[in-house]
């Protein structure tokens, strides 16, 4: 690796000209000749049997090209656990489910022809509660498994847990143990940009589908899959990603949406596109879940935590997706948030007649970081300690094993505590109470830990890089990772400038597709930067090696070549005496800016060959060679044992601390937040500004989980399915001063030192905006999100 | 969302669309008249009550004026937030022009149609397909409340700003229709429930909101409760006009928005005579609580709005004290 140059530097991303002329093409620009569009007949009803599909005068409608249900398509499931199917036969299980679609000339045709499909359902009894979908008796949402097998209960069949030391014996020895009850809504994603799918077969009956995904060769094989479900085996699926407006883990699954695209396209013979309305945005894709969680901790006398005891109830909705999952993350802060000894955790996944949930941002982490840290302000108030130095007393450090056995490599926690403390002015308004007239100020803050390098939850967690470079110098990179809005191809370009030694105008990153790029699990679990990066420095030492390598022939008649070419013009020119072709071994040349050069050489510019001609001489050459290379990057990590939670999930861990100010008016229970600080161990910053867009776009999201987001559902029907009724925070709810502070630890296994740092943000909001509330009014909120009502309703319980 | 089909229609005189609307009635075509549309097409959108017609108002001239006695329907809700005449002799309705959704839909939004704004439900401003899996309400398609079904009115909720300031500054408005012009004071001109809200006949035009000069004594505010700063309805808002006599209440008009079906005054909240203090304050916050009704139809619990509108209440009458 050279020197870095690009890396830490303020760079405009590669993709911010296209972004600001609106150049860029998401799904809602691309459309394909001969195209159709697909619409969706959803259920009428949370849970009921299907009687009959009539779909006769939606077929008759001029400019309807196919009508398909369950019953007329081949079955093709849907999901990890296969409960879900593209098109439901037999019953519905929430109000999204898909029971008809049609394909038409255009969408008001496609969504008239909806209209006139006729379903008749006989309603079933439903459950929408996950507490009670476990009592005896309860309505079942699936009464057989994806076997076939009857099933008794609304149990997700999905097992994580952990128990390590001895809780019991630590809670008998504990001074002081505070227990509460904490509680997360169900929330939306809220991409800007919308879903949406164009599927299209060739003459083979081989799939090419343009998708809004995070996951393409995971997709491609769940596509694949359900082409051998339509009889088509053996047949291929091309994934294709569009620019994305934003993601946030709603592209970790495949969805019905896209299945249903792929039997249209098949049965039309036509490329069908589907788009996903805000509405069904809401209604039809999935949210985070809602969760409850329990949590006990207690300490010793000195407040050192003793134990650590937690049970989450999260809600599935009516099939599993990566939802269901999210306690397997939760792990990492139940076990290795602070340092405890002994930690029990229970986890369990109930089926019900809501939206079934899958994978955002943080994936389960800000659930119980929400009950973790709010909870330790509650002990550290019992044992007499200042919130902060109890933190401190249970601090990270770097060379730990957790109970998880996680390995921290690199911890930054404690200067993050430090700094966030400092910025606060801590020690000066900690406990300072009152503001002005009715308004009283407080102070808080929250821990996170998050995973660092990558998270293992697949049995490969690769990723694959090729490079192609071509005569002009250009460096192409082929990688299976998305870019989504946070700012991959920004941070990639400038890793392999660096690493290469090549100017960034000359490094092109290509659009994600499953037939030009190398393998890749999906950009999720903060691992984009860490993983893309890691593989470029891969690929960079074997590109290197073989220019330096072709340089021992090529680069001392490049060198004649330019002098003979100088001397024409300036026959008086100056040469050094310098032995060229004795100098001109692999080691020691260098490759900076798109530049070779020998290490030891004369400091002259003709001394200094372009890359470009480097590589025109390797190719034109007997027995030339065009320079391409292929890397397959896999961290140092494990695959846990779930069932009991241990392993070493990550190649390292992000730490970080957010810190709060907030006013509230003890008179309408408002709450306004006067300073945000954020402290995050980001190991090295690699691109300032894009990192810091993720973090502002993190608290925005933290903001939006603390004071004002959740799905409002009624029998299962969502309420506020548009951004009028859904409250998202806008410019007003941020504007206060945010104050970010990037802690480098130098991370061995990062690349340049690097750790993930793409979800953290959002992470330890709601707890820090909760522990600065409960310091200005000495009230404990522990449902979010936290409204005004329930701040009143609880000041007037203080009394 | 996609509109549904209508004929658009642009008259540029009053008479002109006079005339068109006295066509369309004599047809038995419904129709609605649009100015900035900030209402009407997304309602539209969702397929809620669209109308074979739409009468625009964006090429008549005029109408737009604003002044201490009179402002135009057709006035931006905009210009009335930076109309430097309304900010020195009526604050409150500038505050209130202030407050409604955002800086675009400001500059499209008018005074009049904020004044016609339609009432709102969490059952009723939602999708075509929503509303239809759901069972349709009596405001659209349907024939029952889904907030109150044992009721046979609407209890939708009136979400206008700009009403409640001038209820309290007694504004009249001025209708234009095929059977001549008529004022009506702005007290008595809502009223029903949240399907009909106001006396205003479907072919007449609200041209003008009058201010009488007797309201210029008084001194105006206005509070709404919002999860948020911005693109956020009232869902409880309060105007407060106070004139006081020496160190008692000379006389004290209070108006609440966002509560009920309509934007209502308490004209029987009678503090007159009172001394202007915080434990007259508290009375009229105490008093109004006990009027206020809200239903669970919109953001925020009816409990926590009730209470809003009497803090609120509290609040603006020591701050107009001052």
């Amino acid at each position: 690796m050279t020197d870095t140059r690009y890396i830490g530097s303020h760079r405009a991303r590669p993709d911010a000209a296209d972004k600001v002329t609106g150049k860029v093409r998401y799904i809602h620009d691309i459309s394909k000749p001969g195209m159709l569009y697909g619409k969706i007949k959803r259920s009428e009803h949370a849970h009921a049997r299907i009687v009959s599909i009539d779909t006769t005068r939606a077929e008759r409608l001029p400019g309807v090209c196919a009508v398909i249900t369950g019953y007329n398509t081949p079955p093709v499931a849907v999901g990890f656990l296969r409960d879900n199917s593209a098109l439901k036969r037999d019953k519905v299980r929430h109000f999204r489910d898909e029971v008809a679609a049609v394909a038409a000339i255009d969408p008001d045709i496609a969504a008239a022809a909806i209209d006139l499909i006729e379903v008749e359902y006989e309603p079933l009894p439903c459950v929408f509660d996950p507490l009670e979908a476990l009592e005896p008796g309860a309505p079942l949402v699936h009464e057989q498994d994806a076997r076939g097998t009857s099933v008794t209960s609304n149990l997700v069949p999905m097992e994580c847990g952990h128990d390590s030391g001895d809780v019991e014996a630590a809670r008998r020895a504990a001074a002081h143990i505070v227990e509460g009850d904490y509680s997360v809504p169900l929330i939306q994603q809220s991409c800007l940009g919308t879903a949406g799918c164009i599927a299209e077969f060739d003459g083979n009956d081989n799939l090419t589908i343009t998708a809004k995904t995070q996951i393409p060769f995971l997709a491609q094989r769940d596509f694949n899959r359900a082409l051998g479900e339509m009889g088509l085996r053996g047949r291929n699926s091309r994934v294709i990603v569009p620019a994305l407006g934003g993601a946030f883990g709603s592209g970790l699954d495949t969805h019905c949406y896209e299945f249903i695209a792929i039997l249209l396209a098949h049965r039309t013979g036509r490329p069908v596109k589907i788009l996903v309305d805000r509405e069904e945005e809401f209604a039809s894709l999935s949210p985070r879940q809602s969760a409850r969680v329990k949590i006990a901790q207690g300490c010793d006398a000195q407040g050192r935590l003793l134990f650590r005891d937690i049970e989450v109830v999260q809600d599935n909705g009516a099939y599993a997706s990566w939802g269901a999952t999210f306690p397997t993350v939760m792990l990492l802060p139940v076990t290795s948030l602070y340092r405890v000894p002994n930690v029990r955790f229970t986890s369990c996944i109930v089926y019900t007649n809501n939206t079934y949930c899958q994978a955002m941002r943080g994936y389960g982490n800000p659930e119980v970081t929400w009950a973790i840290d709010s909870n330790l302000d509650d002990l550290a108030d019992a044992a007499g300690i200042d919130a902060l130095e109890m933190r401190r007393i249970n601090c990270n450090e770097p060379g730990e094993v957790t109970p998880m056995q996680m390995k921290i490599s690199t911890c930054g926690l404690r200067e993050c505590l430090d700094k966030t403390a400092e910025h606060l002015d801590w020690s000066e308004k900690r406990g300072a109470g009152s503001g002005p007239g009715q308004t009283r100020t407080g102070v808080g803050m929250a821990s996170l830990i998050h995973v660092g390098g990558s998270g293992r939850i697949y049995r490969s967690d690769a990723s694959g890089l090729t490079v192609k470079l071509d005569d002009f110098g250009n460096v192409n990179v082929f990688y299976g990772g998305v870019e989504m809005g946070q700012g991959l191809h920004a941070v990639l370009t400038m890793a392999v400038a660096d690493s290469f030694g090549v100017l960034p105008e000359h490094v092109h990153i290509n659009q994600t597709d499953t037939a030009t790029c190398p393998w890749d699990v999906g950009t999720h679990a903060s691992r984009g930067a860490f993983m893309s990066c890691n593989a470029a420095i891969l690929a960079a030492e074997k590109v290197r090696a073989r220019i330096f390598s072709a340089c021992e022939e090529l680069f001392p008649a490049e060198i004649d070549r330019a002098l003979t070419k100088l001397r024409r013009d300036d026959p008086e020119l100056g040469v050094p005496d310098f032995d060229f072709a004795a100098a001109s071994r692999a080691d020691n040349f260098e490759l900076r800016d798109s530049e070779v050069f020998l290490r030891d050489g004369p400091d002259v510019p003709w001394a200094r060959v372009p890359l470009g001609r480097i590589l025109r001489a390797m190719h034109f050459r007997r027995d030339g060679e065009m320079l391409t290379e292929s890397v397959f990057y896999d961290p140092p990590s494990d695959l846990p044992d779930w069932k009991k939670g241990i392993g070493n999930m990550s190649a390292c861990y992000t730490y970080g601390v957010q810190g709060v100010e907030v006013e509230v008016d003890e008179d309408t229970g408002e709450v306004a937040i006067k300073k945000l600080v954020s402290a995050l161990d980001v190991g090295k910053v690699l691109n300032p500004p894009a990192l810091r867009g993720q973090v502002y776009g993190g608290i925005a999201q933290g903001i939006g989980y603390a004071l004002y987001e959740e799905v409002k559902t009624e029998q299962g029907r969502i309420l506020n399915p548009n951004f009028t009724d859904y409250k998202l925070p806008t410019a007003c709810e941020m504007d206060f001063p945010i104050v970010l502070e990037f802690i480098e630890t130098d991370e061995p296994v990062g690349p340049f030192g690097a750790k993930g740092a793409g979800e953290p943000g959002l992470v330890p909001t709601a707890p820090a905006i909760a522990n600065a509330i409960q310091d200005a009014i000495g009230v404990r909120i522990r449902d979010l999100p936290i409204t005004p009502e329930k701040i009143l309703a609880a000041l007037a319980k203080r009394g | 969302m996609i509109l549904p089909t209508f004929e658009l229609h642009h008259p540029t005189t009053i008479t002109e669309l006079v005339e068109i609307a006295r066509d369309l009635t004599a047809q038995g075509e419904a129709f609605d008249y649009m100015a900035g549309g900030t209402d009407v097409l997304p309602n539209y959108k969702n397929r809620l009550n669209p109308r074979p017609h739409v009468i625009s108002l964006a090429r008549l001239a005029g109408l737009d004026e604003i002044g201490v006695d009179r402002i135009g329907a057709r006035a931006l809700v905009d210009d009335l937030a930076r109309s430097s005449v309304l900010s020195e002799h009526y604050p409150g309705l500038v505050e209130a022009a202030r407050s409604v959704s955002s800086p675009p839909l400001r500059n499209l939004g008018t005074i009049g149609g904020n004044l016609l704004l339609d009432t709102r439900c969490w059952y009723f401003n939602q999708s075509e397909f929503w509303r239809e899996s759901k069972g349709y309400c009596m405001k659209a398609d349907g024939d029952v409340c889904l907030v109150v079904p044992q009721k046979e009115i609407c209890y939708a909720t009136y979400s206008g700003d700009l009403a409640p300031v001038l209820l309290v500054l007694d504004a009249r408005v001025t209708l234009v229709g095929p059977d001549g012009e008529r004022t009506v004071p702005l007290r008595e001109f809502y009223a029903f429930d949240g399907i009909t809200r106001f006396l205003k006949g479907p072919a007449e035009l609200l041209t003008a909101v009058d201010i009488p000069s007797s309201s210029r004594e008084l001194r105006t505010g206005y509070r709404k409760l919002r999860m948020r700063d911005t693109i956020e309805y009232p869902v409880a808002g309060v105007a407060l006009a106070l004139h006081t006599d020496g160190d008692k209440v000379g006389r004290l008009e209070v108006a609440v928005t966002g509560t009920e079906a309509i934007p209502l005054w308490y004209g029987d909240l009678d503090l007159t005579g009172q001394p202007a203090t915080p434990a007259t304050a508290e009375a009229l916050q105490e008093a109004l609580v006990d009027r206020v009704t809200c239903y669970r139809n919109v953001p925020f619990p009816p409990g926590y709005r009730k209470a809003m509108t009497g803090e609120y209440a509290r609040e603006l009458f020591s701050a107009l004290v001052g």
